[in-house]
């Protein structure tokens, strides 16, 4: 084991390239590979286990490929808060999570977190920050922005360890877009990651939505005559249909008027 | 209870949300009913719809939408009786998609600086509770509004009369100048795209006090530019902005017509003055709360500019 570590730093390759067999870390399963968001979609947890060696700690991480995402910075002008700016953040994955069986900044030294970009210190290291004012602050905004929205989570304590079987699971929220997602397990000994693997989970919107939302993007003017042919007709409709209640109402209230005079 | 409320909940897809059908249906509903009942609160659709949850922009051009379908019986009501001033409903509406295309590119402008929020909140701030006070007033004294009859015609009326391109419009029995309807109908669209406004509020006193219009023209001639104005717009904001949600539009289309059957015959039994008051106390409680809005410090200082997650 220790010729295999030594080996593979001296090589400089990561622990993904470690032979499977010898991954400490043995298996690596989610309870749903394909997540589908339908109109009804309200959010999904995916269960997500392995094995791996007894006397290691589990790193559990949740991430997508990292895109630039721009904000406008809201300031005090007078009695109202308005935009006063801009910060553009690269790097920033539509979803991160991260759970260990362990306090991840005890288990894993912090250059490791860095190498790894996991966890938050890796996260923060990983983002990168144009405009604004203070970078480092922006980046806590951003990162408390999209924790409360459900979207990143830090949780030490949300991997179970027990008899060479972990456990955890992710909550993927409504609202979360579609595309591949990476799941990726970390097993660690003596504060060094010693074996990893991932799995990919892709979320597909499906459904009429899915078709509206990309159609009114990709084909705004298509769309706009739809939605005013729609409303134009679903007016209409609804006219007729009260006129033709209305008639039938009108021919009720006569008969009833007439009744006791034809009795 | 709430788990099976929890399954009338829908996607929206362009506001990118999940929303209770039932609440926005009620929300539809409410505001046609009030529309039958008192005439006027087609405007409070976009406010609600703000206060639960859809963003500005989304709520505007999603109203506007809804109110281009609300109109068609109506307008096609009027057109069928002669109601409708072609001349002015035209320029009007010449007007109004003109404005209506400043009005979308000024929404597009403002949403890339990050402070279309603020401005459609605080327009309806202003519009509120301008519109409380008044149907307050009116409501207390039971000021019945009609055209001035008889008399010298106004001095904005005489005003208008001197401007150029001056013409005589015949169903409407008035003449004033061309530039008055197409100035009327540009504002009003560019609320439209704003707003997400019919403006009927707008429309039907100036038409009446300013053009010098009798009523049951200026009903038919409004709802007219109205229809069409909303569905311009409605195309402008889809092609431009990407804000129409078709899906939050068409029950809110749905809810409203059916609140406005409801609203006209509780109109038969109801005395609209006191309900006046109760509606006018409703508006200024709501333009309070998005004032409130406004001045609270925001929950993130960051808040992300146009796109999806």
């Amino acid at each position: 084991m220790l010729g295999l570590l030594l080996c593979h730093f001296a090589l400089g390759a990561g622990p993904r390239d470690v032979a499977q067999q010898a991954n400490p870390l043995q298996t690596l399963e989610v309870s749903d590979h394909d997540i589908q968001v339908t109109p009804r979609y309200a959010g999904e947890r995916v269960k997500v286990w392995g094995r791996v060696e007894p006397g290691c700690d589990v790193v559990v991480e949740l991430t997508s490929p990292g895109r630039t995402v721009t904000f406008s910075r809201m300031g005090k002008v007078g009695p109202f808060w308005m935009s006063v700016g801009r910060v553009q953040f690269g790097n920033v994955p539509r979803m991160y999570k991260v759970q260990s069986s362990g306090p991840l900044e005890v288990i894993l030294p912090a250059q490791e977190h860095l190498r790894y970009r996991l966890g938050l210190r890796g996260l923060r290291r990983s983002l990168t920050v144009k405009g604004g004012t203070d970078a480092e602050l922006h980046k806590n905004e951003l990162i408390a922005a999209r924790k409360a929205a459900g979207l990143f989570a830090f949780t030490d304590g949300g991997v179970t360890c027990r008899d060479g079987r972990f456990a955890t699971s992710f909550f993927w929220p409504a609202g979360v877009s579609s595309g591949r997602y990476t799941i990726e397990a970390f097993a660690i000994r003596d504060r060094w990651v010693v074996g990893t693997r991932s799995v990919s989970v892709e979320v597909h919107e499906i459904g009429i939505e899915a078709f509206v939302s990309t159609f009114a993007h990709s084909h705004g003017v298509l769309y706009g005559l739809a939605a005013v042919s729609l409303a134009v007709v679903v007016g209409f409709l609804m006219c007729l249909i009260f006129d033709v209640l209305g008639r039938l109402g009108a021919i009720h209230a006569a008969r009833k008027r007439n009744r006791p005079t034809n009795v | 209870m709430t788990g099976s409320l929890e399954l009338m909940n829908i996607y929206l897809p362009v506001a990118g949300m999940d929303i209770n059908i039932l609440w926005v249906a009620c929300a539809g509903i409410g505001v046609g009913f009030v529309q039958g009942l008192l005439g006027s609160g087609g405007f409070l659709l976009t406010p609600i719809l703000i206060m639960m949850g859809v963003s500005p922009a989304v709520a505007a051009a999603s109203g506007i939408n809804a109110i281009a379908g609300a109109s068609v019986s109506g307008a096609i009501a009027h057109l069928r009786v002669g109601n409708v001033d072609i001349g002015i409903g035209v320029l009007m509406l010449i007007g109004g998609v003109s404005g209506g295309a400043l009005g979308t590119w000024i929404v597009k402008l403002l949403r890339a600086v990050g402070n279309l929020d603020l401005v459609i909140v605080s327009c309806y701030v202003v519009l509120m509770a301008v519109i409380g006070v008044i149907v307050f007033v009116e409501g207390l004294t039971s000021q019945v509004r009609g055209t001035p009859k008889g008399g010298e015609p106004s001095r904005v009326v005489r005003l208008l009369r001197r401007l150029p391109l001056q013409m005589r419009f015949k169903a409407a029995g008035t003449q004033t100048s061309a530039l008055a309807p197409f100035l009327l109908g540009g504002f009003v669209g560019v609320l439209a795209a704003i707003m997400g406004v019919g403006g009927g509020f707008i429309l039907i006193p100036a038409m009446t006090y300013l053009l010098d219009m009798p009523m049951q023209v200026v009903v038919g001639t409004s709802l007219f530019q109205m229809l069409f104005t909303s569905s311009s717009v409605t195309l402008m904001q889809a092609a431009m902005n990407h804000t129409v949600d078709v899906v939050l539009a068409a029950i809110l289309l749905i809810g409203s017509t059916l609140g406005a059957q409801l609203g006209a015959r509780a109109a038969q039994r109801l005395r609209a003055d006191q309900l006046k008051v109760v509606f006018s106390l409703l508006v200024l409680a709501m333009s309070v709360k998005m004032l409130n809005g406004l001045l609270a410090a925001p929950l993130f200082l960051l808040q992300e500019l146009v796109g999806r997650r």
